[in-house]
């Protein structure tokens, strides 16, 4: 009776895993669990702004939150784009580069250094929402809740930026400046989503993390049996073994020109909006 | 007494007279209903944010000094705005405002012509095609929106001409290959088929849009057809999109094999979707007036008569 009690148990793992599944082209790359979610979200949790310096960057931003409203690969968002009603007298002469290209959070970097490191004067920034600046001379970057695009921007960019907002950390190898605001450990609810880190010498399973995606991590590595193939080498160091979920496969997040979303990816953009976790001012 | 029995005797007579002839019939509940079968679109409900980005390009224009060249601009999208919420006099009203402000934005000229096409004003629709493909050779929409205008004027091989064109840039691309079919299958009807069954090599396999195709060439049935399209839909809008692209087609195959009926029902079917932006919303209207155009020509009696 036991047995077949395990033996069904095992028949219904094997059911939940064949529909809550993510198939790929590409070799080694184990089947992901997730939660399911609405694949059409018609609510507006955030309303990123748009700012322009300009008549053309208005237009670059026009083009832009079109593009986003049209586009049925982003429909899971429940993200609304507000646009311009005048054009604002901001400058980003960026002078010198910006020591940081992505993806540094709010968290990371104190308010009077963030604006030190964009050289923007005048800006007019919302408490209550994400701003999107476009400018002539940088190319695209995200420092806290505040984005910067250049009106030569492509569409794929500007959505791999927004998942910054969302916490979303880069997955190409990452430089050192990166690194540092990126790879913070411990995690708490602020961290990046898709990066997930164990001290060394910890039992996979039973180190617990503060991240709200651990479990899902947990399940979806240990179920591919080897987790030496996920280990994300450039956060990982002497003290903690760093994760990624998809090494095999280019997402979006690892390069600006790919429109491939991941369906566990959809899951955690959503519930990380849902939950509130995004940047703000 | 007597009274009482021929009236219960009349009675009876009437509820007798109002019981169904066919006591085995089931309930209309549980009959099999045919509307219950049919896969119709949730019309899609007119986007939110697409009226609020009118709402501020609006209040952008009144805020901001712009010079004839950024104005003309300004004219030229809010005009794609309201084409994309179903609003066409309001989108051809700017389209005109733009090219007075601004004679070279080819996508001002495409747009004029495609309005000018739904309108039946074809010589318009050809100088507006024309101008855009003056200023911009490469814009490869008014090859197809050219080919359209040509097909409802039925100057058909002009209109093969310019899809072979727009073809050639996207061999991969279904609509495409549709298009020059039915625009083909006005010239030669068996050469169309076998261009079609060559053209298919070229198409993914997985792509749910090649089931048209396949639905064209007999391969599959109707039902067959509609049914695939519920095939890994993601959600009701991406359903009333294809819905709004198979009635359409659908509406095509009845119209050109002389089923008016039917291919009206599935024009307005396709209508009903609300999918503004598509160009199978667009010209089912047109094919609709078109339709029913001859239908009161047939009906209206000859001089000779």
């Amino acid at each position: 009776m036991t047995l077949s009690i395990t033996r069904l148990l095992q028949v219904l793992l094997v059911l939940f895993y064949m529909f809550c599944t993510v198939n790929h082209v590409q070799a080694n790359v184990m089947r992901l669990v997730h939660p399911p979610f609405k694949q059409f979200a018609s609510e507006c949790i955030a309303t990123p702004s748009f700012h322009v310096n300009s008549v053309s960057g208005y237009i670059k931003a026009l083009e832009l939150s079109n593009l986003f409203r049209s586009d049925t690969n982003i429909a899971f968002l429940p993200l609304c784009i507000e646009l311009p009603t005048s054009i604002s007298s901001y400058d980003c002469p960026f002078s010198t580069i910006p020591m940081i290209k992505t993806g540094i959070f709010a968290q990371a970097i104190p308010g009077q250094q963030l604006l030190q490191n964009t050289q923007c004067y005048n800006l007019q920034l919302d408490a209550s929402s994400q701003s999107i600046f476009v400018t002539e001379k940088t190319k695209a970057f995200v420092i806290g809740a505040q984005m910067f695009l250049s009106e030569s921007v492509t569409y794929n960019t500007f959505i791999h930026e927004l998942a910054h907002f969302a916490f979303f950390a880069e997955e190409y190898t990452m430089r050192e400046a990166l690194k540092a605001s990126q790879c913070r450990f411990p995690q708490d609810r602020w961290s990046a989503p898709n990066l997930w880190a164990v001290p060394k010498g910890s039992a996979f399973a039973k180190y617990s993390s503060k991240h709200p995606f651990a479990d899902l991590y947990k399940a979806s590595l240990k179920a591919s049996g080897d987790h030496t193939g996920y280990l994300q080498r450039t956060c990982s160091t002497e003290t903690e073994d760093w994760y990624t979920l998809m090494p095999d496969t280019f997402t979006f997040l690892r390069y600006n020109d790919i429109t491939y979303i991941p369906d566990v990816y959809k899951y955690m953009w959503q519930a990380q909006l849902r939950a509130g976790r995004y940047a703000t001012h | 007494m007597r009274l009482f029995v021929l009236s219960v005797v009349c009675c009876l007579t009437v509820a007798c007279a109002q019981t169904p002839v066919n006591l085995s019939a089931k309930p209309a509940t549980q009959q099999n209903n045919a509307i219950a079968n049919l896969i119709i679109a949730e019309p899609l409900v007119n986007s939110f944010q697409a009226q609020r980005a009118i709402a501020q390009l609006n209040q952008f224009v009144l805020n901001t000094q712009l010079s004839d060249e950024e104005r003309a601009q300004m004219h030229f999208r809010r005009g794609l705005l309201y084409d994309s919420v179903g609003l066409d006099a309001l989108a051809y009203y700017d389209f005109t405002q733009a090219v007075k402000l601004q004679p070279d934005i080819p996508g001002v000229y495409n747009s004029i012509g495609i309005q000018q096409t739904l309108r039946g004003n074809f010589i318009e629709a050809y100088e507006a095609f024309d101008s855009t493909l003056e200023i911009d050779p490469d814009y490869q929409f008014a090859y197809l929106n050219r080919a359209l205008a040509s097909y409802y004027d039925k100057r058909y091989e002009l209109s093969l001409n310019d899809i072979n064109e727009f073809y050639a840039a996207d061999k991969t691309d279904t609509y495409r290959i549709l298009w020059r079919y039915l625009i083909h299958y006005q010239i030669d009807p068996q050469a169309a088929h076998s261009h079609l069954e060559q053209a298919k090599s070229g198409v993914s396999d997985t792509a749910w849009t090649v089931r048209l195709i396949d639905f064209y060439l007999g391969n599959i049935t109707q039902n067959d057809l509609l049914g695939d399209l519920l095939v890994a839909l993601e959600n009701q809008k991406q359903l009333s999109e294809r819905l709004c692209e198979v009635y359409f087609y659908l509406g095509k195959y009845y119209s050109d094999r002389a089923q008016p009926a039917v291919a009206k029902n599935f024009f307005k079917l396709a209508l009903a979707t609300n999918v503004f932006d598509f160009v199978e919303h667009r010209y089912a209207r047109l094919e609709l007036e078109l339709l029913n155009q001859s239908k009161s020509s047939e009906l209206k009696p000859t001089e000779d008569e």
